[in-house]
């Protein structure tokens, strides 16, 4: 019993990071936008079909996911700069225009790279599998856990402890005063945007090993982590960290125990948290 | 609209262009009915996206080979192609059979993966008479209970597939116990309910049911679940779903357990690359076909595929190949095509050279099998489904049942979560 405990809380967990890599970018460019911004499952999707195709490519893996990370970032960077900025402060155009990137994306891949679902590799190194006793666990998903963290950490550093966090965070809270003492609010703005398309491109590439890739999946996958952001409180990296890990333990032990009920168990929770605390676990209520 | 009068006039003229451009093009005269006893035009329905895109492309690939093979003419009548995209969406397949009997005067419609589009839009195609060909769905009732006289099925019904493996598993293998772990919708429960059904009755026990969501992001709770005590773990699952079972599988290290998966789950268009194909080593499958199959005609096949395409065909574009063969085998018979001269010729068609081997439909328009056991193995440097044995010949979709009888029983659906209780 404490060995099947041990496995599901642990692939939960697992599930649950991969939530957080996703959440996390989403969250973050909530806190930019003051608006959801669907095209984040398109730019997971293109991370992950990018990634795969470059790893053919240079024959190496990691220099495909580096690549697939920076390519993606920048095709944030131009989404942000040519497009989303021009309807700052306007919520249901930039919704309305996100959505439609996220099509673009999708019908993008599927003339280029076909329907057909594909399956980024393991990254080398973290194919094999832990036995401890009743235990077996894969190393890859224990990695992902690992990542999660070090992306939750990464985060609480830049956004408290460095001057582009600092000016980050002027720059959401009061634009006109930011702009007023120098910072470069359009440019501050453009990057961070980059940066959570880049983490969306990262989860892509490691999700899709295990979640496997296909145009239209984004969109299960962005439901998901709609979750997690509502459940931990839209606009707080924290929030996404514990939502994530709610979520994905949640969904692992309602699949295992309930595999018939599966999305009704994922769901009802969603709704008695939300009809007890509207604004979720860490967010600030309402502005 | 905001904007100097000079910008708002502009627009106002690019929507004015926009409006008579789509109007003129909703106007523009209609190509003659029919054809004049020469042209055959065909509707090939299918998904572009979604879970069930990459089965598509693999049919529309293997019907379009045959007609490209034969010189886009088939028994001397010229083939149209219409194309149609069923979005995997009941609602939406209906619309375009209207639109393509309607609007486009197609003689026949072909394709159709999705069994609920399948049972959707069999409303109208019986209504309006036109035949129907379906290259994938599965679900059993399309040639049983909701049959008609104009719909065929070249591909096996679900439980069609798995019926002879039940007592061939209990007797041959010898596996007295085992594990269903299967997709929790209808062809889940009729293939694994198909096998179930007779493998008890012969004599042997199926202890634990597992079913999950078409689209089960994470398969790892459900494969943690899985009785590592059983001797054989019997699954159906497709699409991606397919991927990320055998990925968890693995991750958990169940590959030592046997497992005999429903076909569609190991086909080269559910497998689409050698990595994901490598995954399923050593796993064994029942079908109908096999790409490796040692024939005349399955090596013509194969090779005319992979030189049009550069891929492995499977299955899937076997049976869009084999539709176009039938086509073609009822247009001989034909003078001129009308939806009840072809629905007639079709029910009569025999195809002797099909990749799989001969072809012929019973009273119900469901074609008839033989049933192979596959194996995931390497031939030639790659991953194929290679047969290993033939589990019977000629199966009928009753098996060994008379069909009053059979429609007589209570359906999967009602015995699914039952199998396990004995």
């Amino acid at each position: 019993v404490v060995g099947w405990l041990i496995s599901h809380v642990l692939n939960g967990l697992s599930f649950g990071a991969l939530l957080f890599l996703l959440a996390s970018g989403l969250t973050l460019t909530f806190g930019l936008l003051r608006s959801v911004n669907l095209a984040h499952g398109g730019f997971y999707l293109l991370g992950g079909y990018l990634g795969l195709d470059l790893a053919q490519r240079f024959g190496s893996y990691w220099l495909g996911l580096l690549f697939a990370v920076i390519a993606v970032g920048f095709v944030g960077l131009a989404v942000e700069r040519g497009l989303l900025h021009r309807l700052r402060g306007q919520e249901l155009p930039q919704i309305v225009l996100t959505i439609g990137v996220a099509f673009v994306i999708s019908d993008q891949i599927l003339a280029h790279y076909g329907g057909r679902p594909r399956t980024p590799p393991r990254p080398p190194g973290l194919e094999g599998v832990l036995t401890m006793g009743e235990v077996i666990f894969p190393w890859f998903r224990l990695a992902l856990i690992a990542v999660a963290l070090a992306v939750w950490a990464g985060f609480w550093l830049l956004l408290q402890r460095t001057r582009l966090g600092a000016m980050t965070r002027a720059a959401v809270d009061d634009g006109e005063m930011a702009r007023g003492v120098g910072i470069p609010v359009p440019r501050v703005l453009g990057a961070m945007f980059a940066l959570g398309a880049a983490l969306a491109a990262f989860a892509g590439v490691w999700g899709g090993a295990f979640l496997g890739l296909a145009p239209g999946g984004e969109f299960n996958v962005l439901l998901l982590s709609l979750v997690v952001v509502v459940v931990g409180g839209l606009g707080s990296v924290n929030g996404a960290l514990v939502g994530a890990g709610l979520v994905g333990l949640v969904n692992e032990f309602g699949r295992a125990l309930f595999p018939e009920l599966a999305l009704f168990t994922i769901y009802a929770p969603v709704a008695l948290l939300l009809a007890f605390r509207a604004h979720g676990l860490c967010g600030a209520a309402a502005r | 609209v905001t904007g100097p009068p000079s910008q708002r006039r502009a627009l106002r003229r690019g929507l004015a262009t926009v409006v008579l451009i789509a109007v003129t093009a909703s106007c523009a005269p209609e190509e003659p009915a029919g054809g004049p006893g020469d042209t055959v035009r065909v509707g090939l329905l299918f998904p572009r996206t979604g879970p069930f895109a990459g089965i598509g492309e693999d049919q529309i690939d293997g019907f379009t080979l045959y007609t490209d093979e034969a010189g886009s003419a088939l028994a001397g009548f010229a083939v149209e192609l219409v194309h149609g995209d069923t979005a995997n969406d009941p609602a939406v397949a209906t619309e375009v059979v209207e639109r393509m009997v309607k609007r486009d005067q197609v003689d026949i419609i072909v394709g159709v993966i999705s069994s609920a589009v399948a049972s959707a839009i069999g409303h109208p195609v019986r209504e309006m008479g036109v035949p129907l060909v379906l290259t994938a769905a599965a679900a059993d009732e399309l040639t049983k209970q909701e049959g008609a006289t104009n719909i065929f099925r070249v591909t096996g019904a679900a439980s069609q597939v798995m019926m002879p493996l039940g007592p061939y598993v209990c007797e041959e293998l010898g596996y007295e116990t085992a594990a269903i772990i299967a997709l929790d919708y209808s062809l889940g429960w009729e293939t694994t309910g198909g096998f179930a059904r007779t493998y008890e009755e012969a004599g042997c026990d199926v202890t634990q049911e597992l079913y999950s969501p078409l689209n089960t992001e994470d398969w790892a709770p459900v494969v943690q679940e899985i009785d590592r005590g059983v001797d054989v773990i019997v699954q159906t699952t497709t699409g991606p779903d397919s991927v990320r079972f055998l990925q968890a599988v693995r991750d958990f290290g169940l590959q030592d357990v046997p497992m005999i998966a429903y076909g569609a789950a190991t086909d080269a268009a559910t497998l689409t690359d050698e990595t994901q194909r490598a995954l399923a080593e050593g796993l064994q499958s029942s079908l109908y076909y096999s790409e490796a199959l040692d024939t005349d005609a399955n090596k013509r096949f194969q090779e005319g595929f992979r030189a049009a395409y550069e891929r492995a065909p499977g299955v899937a574009a076997e049976s869009g190949y084999v539709a176009a063969m039938v086509l073609e085998a009822a247009l001989a018979k034909v003078d001129e095509p009308t939806f009840s001269s072809l629905a007639a010729a079709l029910a009569d068609a025999e195809v002797d050279d099909a990749p799989r081997g001969s072809v012929t439909f019973d009273e119900y328009g469901q074609v008839r099998l033989t049933v192979y056991l596959l194996e995931m193995r390497e031939v030639d440097g790659e991953w194929q489904n290679d047969a290993v044995d033939v589990i019977a010949e000629d199966v009928s979709q009753f098996w060994h049942y008379e069909p009053e009888e059979y429609l007589g029983l209570p359906s999967y659906a009602e015995l699914k979560g039952t199998w396990e209780a004995d």
